[in-house]
């Protein structure tokens, strides 16, 4: 086991979640586990479960939703999905990240 | 505003929780479902599915735990199970919470009715807005032995324009009204008063308006009505202001309805303006206003008095022949109206002071108890990694459960008791006098004794929760903590100020049970009483002795007649209805008398059967007969008290005496009757003479009879019918008023007196349930703490028997410490309270013995039971208790 594995920064996965559900639409909480683990091709080794609390917070925040359903081995799961002022708000959190990012990097660049 | 969708959101889910925890299980389930699929898919057996499905995923408990704070509101959920967890723990003490729950609710409930009985008897209608400042001035004359004279008007108004002590002053005049021209006349008490009365005691009617100072005249003809009147009278009719009303056969115009209960000086129905005359405003030699005074910001009464003795002193100079020897007294108007009750007030104030302290005792000693005997449990947790934030929490958590049900039940116990209290309030005053919930008094209460049980609560907790080592180590052991100590002084501090309290109340109580049955010189049971109050005007009949002493026997013969009366009799003034009138005389071949001495002797003037219709015994002699109006010698029947007073070593009958008046005529004494309590209970009688009312001797009109008292068989008020028009037969335009039983009057006049004495009963068994409830909860809770050590004892081979009487003795020697504490305090309460104590000296015994048993029974009680039930277990275990 990884040490500190859910040690992400805290907005980094809500980011993450957000950006998934944008281009995959309405999925379930493991779907969108498994494609941030994909995505980050094993780079970032994270417990699956901290999913949850995140969606939790953007659910309260009122950008995403949350509905059960079915998928296609017919399990019932909960569906997440964008709402309007998430759509919104993903691009403003874009910006702000790409912010932190470089400040991080020059900050980074110059302590080298 | 992201916050406030997150806190929404946070409280919904707190209230859901249930089901949304359910929500989450499912969801995580489906989570590991689909990864154990996934896992399958791509070839993995079934074990090693699941078990690499549950390692991606994390702690599952763990992700709950998070999900869960910051899915609802943590603190609020803490309390919750802190909640449940204290209810179980009390469920597992049942007598800890019911000792708690039901010292809080007696503790409110008891101070609540007690405050809702004073406030609505005493306190409310004595609520005068300008209270601190206001004054009543009176002449005094003391070289006549005259004080609190009421003072003549120019005197007055003098006053008024010299003074730079009071910010106004204002000045009123009783009078009787008839109410004519509608229907049946009757008579009301009137206060003819000055324009600025009313705005000086700060009050106003609550209707119209009140006379302004140009209404104020003589001919001005405008009143304002009582509260009661108009309810009466007019069925509240909102719009009654403008309408007339006829009194004494004039109209008057209606300005105001006074506010209820509002019936300044005493018993007022109608205020008219005072409209003094130009003749009344040089008048220094007639004394018959009430002056009051409203003192300016920042002078105190003594500087008052000061500036009205030099405003004395000038005003003697400029009118020697009037004012001379005439000064002032200045009493604060509270004291005047309260008079012998202000004390009784304050007395039953700080008893719901005193029964508040013992509540908190009570509360404070079993906290601290509770806290004691949790130290060992608190200790275990506290090095079971526990916070000391978290048992804190606890403690207080569960502090906060017994007072939300303790101030629950006395709520209740308020509420319930209203009506009870609505019951304790006199008849005669019912209509006014409501006893109601004061939710501010009610939260004051609940909050005292609430921050009471907190506070020790508290304090009981972090002494627990700071020393888990040496708790651990001495466990229950240590039966001389400090806490033991503390539980002591509160137990002998607690039953000192029961003893305070009770010996106050009971000798209080007692007394004014004594007033209230006391022996009033006469039988006031199956009389019936009525005034007519003849009219001596110059147009009237009435005007004529002879006239009047027609009437009177025209009316008693009717009366006599009617079936069922046994006796019936006329007197100027009933007892208990109006102090009457003195005068000085003269006693035959007594030696003159010294300067400045005089006899003053009370007076009244009756009709033969006056002295068997109220029962007044005849001591020696005889009573009046109906020939003695024919005697040239005027006769006059005297009291015991003034038969000692002058006559001590010789027969009263056949001695003279006369008026202090050269003029007139020798008066010879024919008989002696018992003393009566004319003015009130309190009082005793004065030296007291009886006149015939039909010997014509030189008494002023003001003193012809007016009250007839009629002895009957059977309910008094059932003869009134018959009793009035027997009287309308003789003159059917006689006014008929303040028709009542006897009984009724003596009783409205000892209201207070009935009221006290049973308040105070009230208090007293309120504060003895208390205290026996509180010291038998502390007893025996400091006695089950020493399980463990009664366990000791007998493993020693103690005897069951000693183990007790060790215990039940220990018990009464914080008792006897308590009562020889509570004894000197109630000395000096005593001396305090010496005023108002009547026919009973010093400690009454039979007062002191009930509550000192009571007490001795719940400290045995306190010991002894718990003792047992420790000496009756098997010693091994009792020693293994915790």
């Amino acid at each position: 086991m990884a040490e500190n594995k859910s040690d992400v920064l805290q907005g980094t996965l809500d980011l993450m979640a957000l950006k998934t559900l944008e281009s995959m639409g309405p999925v379930h909480g493991y779907a969108i586990a498994r494609r941030i683990e994909q995505v980050s091709d094993n780079g970032l080794t994270l417990n699956q479960g901290t999913i949850y609390p995140a969606l939790l917070r953007l659910q309260q925040r009122g950008w995403i939703k949350a509905k059960w359903g079915t998928s296609e081995t017919k399990r019932r799961a909960k569906f997440y999905s964008l709402t309007r002022t998430g759509r919104k708000q993903i691009d403003q959190e874009t910006e702000n990240w790409e912010r932190i990012a470089a400040t991080m990097a020059r900050f980074l660049a110059q302590s080298n | 505003m992201d916050w406030i969708r997150i806190l929404l959101s946070r409280c919904s889910a707190f209230l859901h929780r249930r089901r949304l925890d359910e929500d989450l299980d499912g969801e995580l389930r489906a989570h590991i479902d689909f990864a154990i699929e996934e896992n399958l898919k791509s070839g993995m057996p079934e074990e090693q599915a699941r078990t690499a499905a549950l390692r991606a995923f994390g702690g599952v408990t763990q992700i709950k735990e998070t999900y869960r704070l910051q899915r609802g509101l943590p603190f609020l959920e803490s309390i919750w199970r802190d909640g449940k967890f204290v209810l179980r723990q009390l469920r597992k003490s049942p007598g800890f919470a019911a000792a708690v729950i039901l010292t809080l609710g007696l503790g409110i409930g008891a101070n609540i009715a007690v405050y809702s009985l004073v406030d609505a008897v005493l306190l409310r209608p004595l609520q005068l807005k300008n209270e601190k400042g206001l004054v009543q001035v009176f002449e005094e004359r003391p070289a006549i032995g005259l004080t609190k004279d009421t003072p003549a008007p120019a005197n007055y108004l003098d006053w008024k324009r010299r003074n730079h002590v009071f910010s106004d002053m204002a000045a009123l005049d009783g009078d009787i009204f008839t109410i004519t021209g509608n229907g049946r006349p009757e008579e009301v008490e009137v206060a003819g008063i000055t324009s600025n009365l009313l705005p000086l005691l700060g009050t106003q009617p609550f209707l119209g308006r009140n006379f302004t100072a140009e209404e104020d005249k003589p001919g001005s003809a405008v009143v304002l009505i009582s509260a009661g009147m108009w309810q009466q009278r007019y069925g509240s009719d909102p719009n009654v202001v403008g309408r007339t009303i006829h009194l004494n056969g004039l109209a008057y115009r209606i300005l105001g309805v006074m506010p209820f209960g509002f019936t300044f000086p005493d018993r007022s129905e109608l205020w008219v303006p005072l409209s003094l005359s130009t003749a009344d405003q040089l008048e220094r030699d007639s004394h018959f206003l009430q002056v009051y005074g409203l003192l300016r910001p920042g002078v105190t009464i003594q500087s008052a008095r000061r500036e009205m003795s030099d405003i004395s002193l000038l005003l003697q100079h400029d009118y020697p022949a009037t004012n001379r020897g005439l000064s002032t007294s200045i009493i604060p108007l509270r004291e005047q109206l309260l008079g012998g009750s202000r004390l009784a007030i304050f007395v039953l104030a700080s008893g719901v002071v005193v029964l508040l302290l013992i509540t908190c005792a009570n509360v404070a000693g079993l906290m601290i108890a509770r806290a004691a005997n949790r130290q060992r449990e608190a200790a275990v947790r506290v090095a079971l990694g526990a916070t000391r934030l978290g048992l804190l929490r606890q403690g207080l958590t569960e502090c906060l459960v017994l007072s939300i049900g303790g101030s629950g039940l006395g709520v209740l116990f308020a509420l319930a008791s209203m009506p009870v209290m609505r019951h304790f309030v006199p008849e005669t005053i019912a209509a006014w006098a409501h006893p109601e919930l004061n939710w501010t008094v009610l939260l004051f209460t609940v909050v005292v004794t609430v921050t009471a049980a907190l506070g020790f609560a508290l304090f009981g907790q972090s002494a627990a929760a700071t020393r888990p080592q040496e708790a651990l180590s001495q466990g229950s052991r240590g039966s001389t903590d400090t806490r033991q100590k503390l539980r002591s002084t509160l137990v002998t501090g607690e039953i000192a100020l029961t003893t305070i309290l009770l010996t106050s109340t009971g000798l209080l109580g007692g007394s004014f049970w004594k007033l209230a049955h006391a022996d009033l010189g006469f039988n006031p049971d199956s009389v019936l009483t009525l005034r007519t109050e003849l009219p001596v005007s110059a147009q009237t009949r009435y005007r004529e002795f002879a006239a009047r002493v027609s009437f009177y026997q025209r009316v008693l013969d009717r009366v006599e007649h009617l079936p069922g009366v046994i006796a019936a009799g006329y007197t100027t003034f009933l007892p208990f209805t109006n102090p009457g009138g003195s005068t000085t005389v003269v006693i035959q071949g007594a030696p003159s008398l010294p300067i400045g001495k005089v006899n003053d002797v009370e007076m009244r003037v009756v009709t033969p059967d006056y002295f068997r219709a109220l029962e007044v015994p005849l001591v020696r002699g005889r009573t009046f007969v109906e020939v003695d109006g024919e005697n040239k010698t005027p006769l006059v029947v005297i009291n015991q008290r003034m038969a000692q007073q002058y006559w001590p070593n010789d027969e009263a009958i056949g001695r003279q005496f006369r008026f202090d008046d050269p003029g007139t005529p020798w008066m010879t004494v024919v008989g002696v009757v018992g003393d009566v309590h004319q003015a009130n209970v309190e009082t005793p009688s004065r030296a007291e003479m009886y006149f015939s009312y039909d010997q014509a001797l030189s008494i002023p009109g003001y003193f012809k009879p007016r009250d007839l008292a009629v002895r009957v068989a059977g309910e008094p008020v059932s003869y009134t019918n018959a009793v009035e028009h027997a009287i309308w037969s003789v003159d059917p335009d006689q006014p008929v008023s303040e028709v009542q039983s006897m009984r009724h009057l003596v009783d409205t006049r000892m209201v207070n007196y009935v009221l006290e004495a049973k308040l105070f009963t009230f208090f007293s068994i309120a504060a003895l349930l208390l205290s026996a409830l509180g010291i038998y909860g502390l007893m025996s809770y400091s006695v089950t703490r020493r399980t463990q050590e009664i366990g000791i004892r007998m493993a020693l081979g103690e005897q069951r028997e000693q183990v007790l009487t060790s215990f039940i003795a220990a018990g009464f020697r914080l008792l006897l410490l308590g009562l020889v504490l509570g004894a000197v305090g109630s000395v000096v309460a005593t001396r305090l309270l010496r005023s108002m104590l009547y026919g009973i000296s010093g400690i009454g015994w039979a007062v002191g013995a009930l509550p000192l048993l009571v007490l001795a029974i719940s400290v045995a009680l306190a010991a002894y039971l718990p003792a047992r039930k420790a000496a009756s277990i098997d010693p091994m275990q009792a020693l293994r208790s915790e």
